[in-house]
């Protein structure tokens, strides 16, 4: 469904470890993966490798008006459409804005579902930790 | 409601004290806060409220498409428009799905943010929680 709806776009080549976006910098611009693989690198560590044709990455920067959180790179190289100016693709391709609205949403659901947890552990190791104090003080 | 708001715009008033959508149940709406207040509880608990006009309830059991995880209430009379069958109007208005999408990217840069503050920075950060990669992985689609 994407990848049909980008064919028109240029397409460009990112080579064996070459990077097509970098952290901090802001492009405005929408990328689909047509072919290779690409990898996600913040701080430092890669956070996904993707390698499905009609992924889409850029899309939070875009819409935030942001720079990217994430340096996108390539292992062994890859082709990526670039769409220059994603608010008029997203208006006029109504169902892509609705898959990206529902990618967002289920990766918010995960991200706050994983942050409860983590809050959770975080609260219970300081608790752990309060009961080794006052057992201490209490030896 | 002003004339000039389309069909599928209800304006609805709510009483202080009604539920205006239900944990557990599939409305399918969306609902915007207009003026007054609604607070949202989880499963008895009382989670957050707001009264900031143009707050937008319902987009997570709409673009999932599962039951509200979450009830809302009204905590004053509440002035508020309601959109039924929230995914048809959707897809007919794409300016309004890129506006759900930019609160929705929002939402993720924070929450992503705060998990990545939470993550080890070394091997020898014994103390940090440290998400296994699959999970990272799974989320697919990347995180820009």
């Amino acid at each position: 469904m994407i990848l049909e709806s980008v064919v028109h776009f240029p397409v460009t080549v990112v080579g064996p470890h070459g990077t097509l976006v970098q952290e901090g910098q802001k492009t405005g611009r929408l990328y689909v993966l047509k072919s290779g693989d690409l990898e996600i690198v913040s701080d430092g560590s890669l956070v996904a490798t993707i390698g499905e044709p009609g992924a889409i990455v850029g899309e939070i920067s875009v819409l935030i008006d942001a720079p990217h959180s994430a340096t996108v790179r390539s292992r062994h190289g890859a082709e990526v459409y670039v769409v220059d100016d994603p608010t008029a693709f997203l208006d006029a391709h109504p169902s892509i804005a609705r898959r990206i609205a529902q990618l967002l949403a289920h990766r918010l659901q995960k991200t706050t579902a994983l942050l409860v947890d983590m809050r959770q552990q975080a609260k219970e190791r300081d608790d752990l930790v309060m009961f080794d104090k006052i057992f201490a003080l209490l030896k | 409601m002003p004339a000039s708001s389309p069909a599928w715009l209800k304006f609805e008033y709510f009483l202080a004290g009604t539920v205006v959508l239900e944990q557990g149940t599939r409305t399918g709406k969306l609902v915007v806060l207009k003026d007054g207040e609604f607070e949202v509880i989880r499963d008895g608990r009382f989670i957050s409220s707001t009264r900031s006009p143009g707050a937008i309830f319902g987009e997570m059991s709409l673009l999932l498409e599962k039951p509200h995880t979450a009830t809302v209430q009204a905590v004053t009379d509440v002035e508020c428009y309601v959109i039924e069958d929230a995914l048809k109007v959707l897809e007919t208005h794409p300016s309004w799905t890129l506006q759900i999408a930019r609160l929705l990217a929002q939402r993720v840069n924070n929450t992503t943010a705060a998990l990545m503050e939470a993550r080890p920075h070394d091997e020898t950060d014994h103390g940090r929680l440290i998400l296994p990669h699959y999970v990272l992985s799974d989320w697919g689609d990347p995180q820009v």
